[in-house]
């Protein structure tokens, strides 16, 4: 039998929360739906893909600094666990670039996605990161 | 003989004095001079001069410009002022009264005075010049206006005779001799006086106009306007660059003669090699960043750039232009390297030309109007993005959610309980954006809207509120009014109908979020005490004592609230709606509804818009 994969999802807006919690149960996979920095920090090493709010609680960029501390000292989470940031801001926005550059250890381990963005994206891209090798994604 | 001697001792008095004022190294030393001079003329103990100047509120005042034997001239010059009122009756003390009737006083006793100018003395100088004793220090005095043709310029005041007399006949003629010198003296000295408030209330005008970012109109209005009337100029015109960098758009005019319509545009083509590729003067300075004055229509037409746009515009035809042109200089507006606009002042009021000194002053005006455009610039660029991110987050998610909702329906067996899940949120989510968008706006829409008064029947206003909201209550809850009013008048502006819409519709947005979904939210209008009362009520779990002291701060968001459905918020809604009731005058205050729940209570007291010169409101029976 095959273990569901878990998929954490960090939000301090429910509707994105539940919307995603939703889909992503749908497709399959075990939600582990957080709202705070503190429960994503400590429930991230149970997941094995992070779809975390850059902005949380929403007035900062807290969120990028929470998953960038769980690669320091020490990583708490696998080097391969597929990380996707969401944000109503793109990642090229000046505040968004500026935090970046401050974080080295998100560098190249990340995907970004803009808000609103279609779940089918969003299931897609989770697919392709948690395929097995030789599995076949569409 | 006597007239003779009489004579030559005048000439011999203004010589004196016209030396004297020659003596001066400064233009601040003049009335100094002057007043030492008439001093020594007539041997008065105490001299003063005092000159016009124009008060905003409260019209032509007198104020001192030089003083010559008084104990303390610096606070003098700082407490006492007079004010000129021709015909009044009364008088702001003899000074007033000389200036305002044109009237020559001598008196010979503070006791003369006190009987014979009972309608002017005020004893202003009494407790500074007089120290507190006037009756015993004041002896004698003679003062007389100063004043070229219709205008009076100032007022010049002898006191105190030296030795046991007073002043003579030959002393008053004496004064009155070197009054009209020092009329002169006075004249520039108001000229001056009036320019430099000018320069200097210039930046006060153009920064109020940072107040408005948004209305761009009003604020070129306001630069052209202080731009002509700080360099008394006839015509002043703004021309900016537009959007697309590659034309200059006229914007707004001073003194403009000719149609909107007519008024050329110009390209700004910066690759332009030749001067006579150049479509106009304007254009030119644009281009070439630099400035550029004429001080006849020969001089404009030499120029290779000339082509004569403006002129029928402006002047009426070339021929007319040729008479009207006087004098014009064109300076760059640049910020940072980038080409804002041009600004241009034609034909100084009185004058055959633009002095150097006048187009340092507009080269002054054009530094404050760069900033001002930069500063306007900044403030939309950081105000637009900030609510934009505010509205982004909700609007993302009813995105995201009507996309669940299609797909939802286009399952075999949709989830019924999901897809009335979505619809409510959709219907939660889109109010809270409506009351955040509301409130942002709050200062713009408020600004822009006439402040003329009518009456609004607030049961009507009221009602047609509620049937706004009502379609995005989540399905169950219900919002009713409640009132027993079948009308009642209120006065108030657009922008105070603005403010009480915004009131509204954060008040029930916050009802409706902290109450539970299902229940009732009402919102009553009765009158108490003579007061008209607003109140909305819920049937929440009410706010906490420890809360209670907090929920009208900035940034304030209630923790233990049912809110995990609806926005987080920005937590503006309460502190924006105490702002205004409190810019309204009315007051506010919350309390436990019963049987649970929370109620907020707006009083509008009775006689409110009376006491903001407006009729009060009448109510009509229900």
């Amino acid at each position: 039998m095959t273990r569901r994969l878990t998929v954490l999802v960090a939000d301090d807006e429910a509707i994105f929360l539940k919307v995603l919690t939703a889909r992503l149960t749908d497709e399959g996979y075990e939600v582990l739906p957080v709202t705070n920095q503190d429960e994503l920090a400590t429930k991230a090493p149970e997941a094995d893909a992070l779809v975390v709010d850059a902005r949380l609680p929403s007035e900062k960029l807290e969120g990028l600094e929470v998953v960038a501390s769980l690669f320091q000292p020490s990583p708490r989470i696998g080097p391969d666990t597929p990380i996707l940031f969401i944000s109503v801001h793109a990642e090229t926005d000046d505040a968004i670039r500026d935090k970046l550059k401050q974080l080295p250890a998100l560098a190249g381990r990340y995907r970004w996605l803009q808000k609103p963005f279609e779940t089918d994206l969003l299931v897609e891209l989770l697919r392709d990161a948690l395929a097995q090798p030789g599995e076949e994604t569409s | 003989m006597a007239g003779m001697a009489e004579s030559e001792g005048f000439a011999s008095e203004i010589d004196r004095l016209s030396k004297e004022l020659a003596r001066a190294g400064s233009f601040e030393e003049l009335p100094q001079r002057a007043v030492q001079a008439c001093a020594t003329a007539v041997r008065a103990e105490i001299c003063t001069l005092w000159t016009v100047y124009r008060d905003e509120i409260e019209g032509g005042r007198l104020r001192l410009a030089a003083a010559f034997g008084v104990s303390a001239p610096q606070t003098l010059a700082q407490e006492i002022t007079y004010r000129i009122t021709p015909g009044a009756g009364t008088y702001d003390g003899v000074t007033g009264y000389v200036a305002s009737e044109r009237a020559r006083v001598l008196v010979h006793s503070f006791a003369q005075l006190k009987r014979e100018y009972p309608f002017c003395h005020k004893g202003k100088m009494d407790k500074i010049q007089w120290r507190g004793r006037p009756a015993k220090l004041m002896r004698n005095l003679y003062a007389v206006p100063l004043a070229l043709g219709d205008e009076v310029e100032g007022v010049l005041k002898v006191e105190n005779r030296e030795g046991e007399g007073s002043f003579t006949a030959e002393d008053v003629a004496t004064v009155d001799a070197l009054a009209q010198l020092v009329s002169l003296v006075a004249k520039p000295l108001v000229l001056v006086d009036s320019h430099e408030r000018r320069l200097i209330d210039a930046p006060a005008r153009l920064s109020r106009a940072l107040l408005r970012p948004f209305d761009t109109q009003q604020l070129t209005r306001e630069i052209v306007a202080t731009t002509a009337e700080t360099l008394n100029a006839e015509v002043c015109s703004l021309w900016l660059v537009d959007a697309t960098g590659t034309r200059l758009v006229h914007q707004a005019n001073f003194g403009f003669k000719g149609r909107e319509s007519e008024v050329p545009e110009y390209p700004i083509d910066i690759e332009a090699g030749n001067d006579s590729e150049i479509p106009g003067i304007t254009a030119w300075v644009a281009i070439r960043r630099r400035p550029f004055w004429a001080n006849s229509h020969d001089e404009l037409r030499k120029h290779p750039s000339w082509r004569g746009n403006w002129d029928p515009v402006q002047f009426g035809g070339r021929p007319e232009a040729r008479e009207r042109f006087r004098s014009m200089y064109a300076v760059p507006l640049i910020w940072n390297e980038d080409l804002l606009g041009v600004l241009k002042v034609e034909n100084p009021t009185g004058a055959a030309y633009f002095s150097s000194t006048d187009r340092l002053k507009c080269d002054l005006m054009a530094s404050y109007v760069v900033l001002l455009l930069a500063l306007t610039r900044q403030a939309r660029l950081q105000l637009v993005p900030g609510m934009a991110h505010i509205l982004n987050s909700p609007a993302a998610g009813i995105a995201m959610l009507v996309e669940e909702l299609d797909r939802e329906l286009l399952k075999a067996s949709p989830d019924l309980e999901r897809l009335r899940d979505y619809v409510n949120l959709v219907r939660r989510w889109t109010l809270s954006i409506a009351t955040m968008s509301r409130t942002l706006s709050a200062e713009v829409e408020a600004r822009v809207g006439t402040q003329q008064v009518r009456e609004v029947d607030l049961i009507a206003f009221l009602r047609a509120q509620l049937d706004k909201i009502r379609p995005l209550v989540p399905r169950g809850t219900r919002v009713e009014m409640v009132s027993e009013l079948a009308s009642s008048l209120l006065p108030l502006t657009r922008s105070e109908e603005i403010w009480l819409e915004i009131i509204l519709f954060n008040l029930l947005h916050n009802a409706l979020k902290h109450g539970p979904e299902g229940e009732v939210i009402t919102l009553d209008c009765a009158r108490s005490a003579g007061d008209m009362v607003l109140a909305v009520s819920d049937r929440g779990p009410g706010i906490a004592p420890e809360d209670r002291p907090h929920i009208f701060e900035a940034g304030f968001r209630n923790p233990g609230a049912s809110a995990g459905s609806w926005p987080a918020g920005i937590g503006l809604g309460l502190y924006e709606v105490r702002r205004l009731v409190g810019q309204l005058k009315w007051s506010i205050n919350v309390s436990d509804n019963r049987p649970q729940g929370a109620r907020f209570e707006i009083r509008i007291p009775q006689g409110w818009r009376r006491s903001r010169d407006a009729p009060t409101y009448s109510t009509g029976g229900g």
